[in-house]
């Protein structure tokens, strides 16, 4: 399979790195040519300085032999040229754009394949609201992701030393767990992805992640301490932005008091137009004063959501200094989110990361429902479609002999969601939900029988 | 570091499995030395898959400096391993094999051997094969054949393939390495069936054609090309030509039309000096010599195009010939062929970009505040590049005074110390007078032997690759 990717930012690069993992032939375009230098040393793909939206530069990537085009540029503007100029050189790729802006995102006349003919656009906005809902909802939870049209639910926590889970083998936690029907997922230790065995042993500060119903997952989180467990009422909110204002509205929706903070006078005016009970404030959270003066200790939940990815780090850390229970901050850059973590951070949001969810299940298309990238990228969570010729009907699990680094996490079958056992066994047209490790993303190839590829 | 052993030994694997071809020829013939190549290649497929079992079991990463050493320690060993049948049939001392076989898989083509005639067959062959293996890289062909090296092998190509740019054909190093390798196995073949269909013997076809395409120039003859006729003369020329042409533009023409050729500025400087100094010799050689004119201009277009192009076969005893052109022919020993080519020397592209950036330097003492791009086909050539240039034709220059220096002080002529680095340095061959293409280089003293397989290794890595394991930086964790 042959891939364009414009753009060398954090999105294409990540989107390049992760499919250059799998062997496909990928050109990569940029006008930086710093950032294409940085491409060319880590990745075995070709690079190509120059603008995407360009007639020969493109023709130089061989647009006409691609299978998909990405533009994943910053701009919107240049990622729906690109696709237009694609579109008039060759009618064969099938072309994925992020586009930030929702006017323009919205417009399915302007997207469609009589104008700029887009097959997939990426607006990551809408999902930041969605994931920034479902883990206010879930107490103590790092990451929340729906699978399955929301009748599955994965949730990750950091097992701190008086976490029930940690110190355990997942052995001892066995019971417990079918119980409720969840299963371990994943576990991240450091930079390193395991995807756990019975005889793996959870220890203290790994990051866990949980698989289940999404009532199951939440009534464990509730369970993690019942006495300080409750829905959030106050969150605030540092940066008014149109993310940070659709944030907002959405949690005025849901009836919570909300603060929005940010530096701009103008911006407020706006803010406090369109919002109809939230508090505007006009001001510049980087000091505890300020902090204390605003009443961030007295939150359930602090958002920073400002565009400099530093600054909401910072200012977040700051936050949970200041005895805001739960600190929450925006970054695009993946190679942040670890480091946020380890400087007290509660939850990283990352668009990016996002994107490139998307944009993998996009090019995995096919039998292949859903991608789950984890934040290390070395390890992913496919839905697949367990065909009748696939290894996997073959017997039930535990006689199957999958290898270390494959889980089954949960099987859905029509309605029913199954949290599988040794004994399970799938059935033809079941949607199989399975974790992989990246280097045996190959061996799963052979096991489902689908050629992680569209055609 | 693990790894690092482990593809060094995965290349010597590779040498030992081509030892089967001449292992094979010497079954044949009956000749005993099929014994000798027994041995050698069993030692390199037991000390060379021995190495790649333990140190390739994990996911391969290799950084600049593993991908550094790799390729100069490669070098290094896969021709230590080559050496091993030429010292157990007693052809050669260990030293003059470990010469000729550096000679070899450089594309040098400088010889120790004073007459190939009586030499067994498999033996000939042997010198010929490493020729052919050298010139595309042989560690490109193990870029090509070993799979898991991903993005390692885009820092090996870099520090193997001869130019200055990186220039992928395909998205994925190892597709554009096997493109390459399969280019140039085309190009030979054509090239033996034209030799044989003209009456060479198939055995000289093909060791012919595998010298030629590296650019090396060892012969099976002692007299090299002036054995053979007219006919064999022309073709030789021209592929002569064509492997000192980047093999990223002859896949290009294969791929779209001929035209390509001439749309890269490289090949045209290349053609222009080419022919430039063709007909200076030829005038040159017409008024002194005299005689038939069209011999005369085979003469000159066979030597300017076999020096040019790094190859050193002679049709010719060019030691004998007016100053001018001998001077001529050391001058073209430092510009080479193209880059991404087989061929060696400072190379064409280096001296376009050069005199591109004297232009620049130029117009600035005139213009001190002008912002000057150097630039070639309307492509603007990055800084650090054009710093790299310069870098690596100043140490070039270095190696050869102090070589030169080191030759003259062991009691050789001035010309034949000048002439014997230049040749080897560019990876050419035969130099003048004492190393001149009627002589050969047995009798160098024993140092100095050592100073032109230095030299080869340099020239054929282009300086950097070696150099860079000689700066202390290097060895500091």
């Amino acid at each position: 399979m042959f891939i364009v990717v414009i753009g060398a930012g954090e999105v294409g690069f990540n989107v390049a790195a992760h499919l250059s993992r799998e062997f496909k032939d990928i050109v990569v375009i940029d006008k930086d040519e710093e950032k294409l230098e940085r491409v060319s040393e880590l990745l075995d793909v070709r690079t190509l300085p120059g603008s995407g939206s360009s007639m020969s530069v493109l023709r130089k990537a061989e647009i006409h032999k691609a299978d998909i085009l990405i533009a994943a540029t910053d701009s919107d503007e240049v990622n729906m040229i690109s696709c237009l100029v694609a579109g008039i050189q060759s009618r064969i790729p099938k072309k994925v754009a992020r586009i930030r802006d929702p006017e323009y995102a919205n417009s399915a006349r302007l997207m469609g394949p009589e104008r700029l003919g887009i097959d997939l656009v990426i607006n990551t906005d809408q999902e930041v609201v969605n994931s920034i809902l479902r883990i206010l909802q879930t107490h103590r939870a790092k990451d929340v992701v729906d699978l399955a049209q929301g009748r599955l639910r994965m949730a990750s926590f950091v097992a701190e030393e008086d976490n029930p889970f940690a110190g355990k083998r997942l052995q001892q936690l066995r019971g417990v767990l079918t119980e409720r029907r969840l299963i371990v997922a994943a576990v991240i230790r450091g930079e390193r992805a395991i995807i756990p065995r019975g005889d793996d042993k959870i220890q203290p500060h790994d990051l866990v992640y949980i698989l289940g119903t999404p009532e199951a997952v939440s009534d464990m989180f509730l369970g993690f301490d019942p006495g300080n467990a409750r829905p959030p009422r106050r969150v605030m909110i540092y940066g008014g932005n149109s993310l940070g204002l659709r944030v907002a509205q959405a949690l005025e929706n849901t009836g919570l008091q909300v603060w929005i903070v940010d530096p701009n006078e103008e911006r407020c005016e706006l803010l406090a137009s369109e919002l109809d009970n939230a508090t505007v404030i006009k001001g510049d959270l980087t000091s505890s004063e300020i902090m204390k003066e605003e009443g961030v200790h007295k939150l359930d939940a602090f958002l920073a959501l400002t565009s400099e990815e530093e600054k909401n780090i910072l200012v977040s850390v700051l936050g949970k200094r200041m005895g805001c229970k739960r600190v929450i901050a925006l970054a695009n850059r993946v190679g942040y989110i670890p480091l946020a973590y380890q400087t007290g951070v509660d939850v990283v949001i990352s668009p990016s990361l996002i994107a490139i969810n998307r944009i993998l299940q996009y090019v995995r298309r096919g039998r292949i429902a859903n991608v789950v990238t984890f934040p290390e990228g070395q390890a992913e969570l496919l839905e697949v479609e367990a065909m009748e010729t696939s290894d996997l009907v073959a017997a039930p699990l535990k006689d199957l002999g999958l290898p270390r680094g494959i889980l089954v996490g949960a099987v859905t079958r029509g309605e029913e969601v199954l949290i599988p056992t040794g004994e399970t066994r799938i059935q033809p047209g079941d949607r199989v939900v399975m974790v992989v490790a990246s280097d045996s993303l190959k061996s799963l190839e052979k096991i489902v029988s689908v050629k992680l590829e569209y055609w | 570091m693990r790894q690092v052993i482990g593809i060094l030994c995965f290349l010597n694997l590779c040498v030992g499995l081509s030892m089967a071809l001449p292992l094979g020829l010497a079954l044949w013939e009956g000749e005993q030395e099929a014994l000798d190549f027994l041995k050698g290649a069993v030692l390199a497929l037991l000390v060379g898959g021995a190495g790649s079992l333990w140190g390739l079991r994990e996911k391969i990463t290799i950084g600049r400096r593993g991908a550094f050493a790799i390729v100069s320690f490669g070098w290094l060993t896969v021709s230590l391993f080559g050496a091993v049948p030429f010292v157990l049939s007693g052809v050669l001392s260990p030293l003059d094999a470990f010469f000729e076989v550096v000679s070899g898989f450089t594309t040098t083509g400088a010889s120790v051997i004073p007459k190939l005639e009586g030499l067994p067959r498999s033996i000939l062959f042997w010198r010929s094969m490493v020729q052919w293996l050298g010139g595309m890289g042989i560690i490109l062909l193990g870029v090509a054949v070993l799979p898991l090296l991903g993005v390692g092998g885009v820092q090996l190509y870099k520090a193997e393939v001869p130019g200055p740019f990186l220039e992928k054909l395909r998205p994925k190093i190892a597709d554009t390495a096997r493109l390459l390798w399969q280019t140039y196995l085309v190009i030979t073949l054509v090239q033996i069936a034209l030799l044989a269909i003209g009456g060479m013997s198939l055995f000289d076809s093909v060791c012919h054609s595998l010298t030629t395409m590296a650019t090396g120039g060892f012969s099976t003859k002692t007299e090299s090309i002036a054995f053979y006729g007219h006919y064999h003369r022309v073709i030789i020329i021209f592929f002569m030509f064509l492997a000192a042409t980047n093999f990223s533009l002859h896949y290009a023409v294969a791929k779209g039309s001929i035209a390509q050729y001439w749309v890269d500025r490289e090949f045209r400087l290349y053609v222009g000096l080419m022919v430039a100094f063709i007909a200076l010799v030829f005038a040159y050689l017409l008024v002194h010599q005299g005689g038939q004119w069209l011999e005369r201009l085979e003469e000159a277009c066979f030597q300017v195009v076999s020096i040019m192009t790094t190859t050193g076969y002679a049709t010719a005893d060019f030691d004998k010939w007016p100053p001018v052109c001998r001077l001529v022919l050391v001058l073209l020993m430092f510009v080479g062929g193209c880059a991404g080519s087989t061929g060696g020397g400072i190379k064409c592209v280096r001296f376009l970009i050069l005199y591109r950036y004297l232009q620049g330097e130029l117009r600035r003492l005139l213009h001190p505040q002008a912002v000057v791009a150097v630039k070639i086909a309307r492509q603007t050539v990055p800084q650090p590049v054009v710093h790299q240039v310069l870098g690596m034709t100043l140490l070039y220059l270095g190696i050869f005074a102090v070589a030169s220096g080191i030759m003259a002080g062991l009691g050789l002529d001035l010309v034949t110390s000048t002439s014997s680095v230049a040749a080897t340095l560019g990876n050419i061959g035969p130099g003048l007078a004492q190393v001149g293409p009627a002589a050969h280089y047995g009798d160098i003293p024993d140092l100095g032997k050592c100073v032109l397989i230095f030299c080869m290794l340099a020239g054929r890595l282009e300086i950097y690759t070696v150099f860079v394991l000689l700066f202390p930086d290097f060895w500091k964790k």
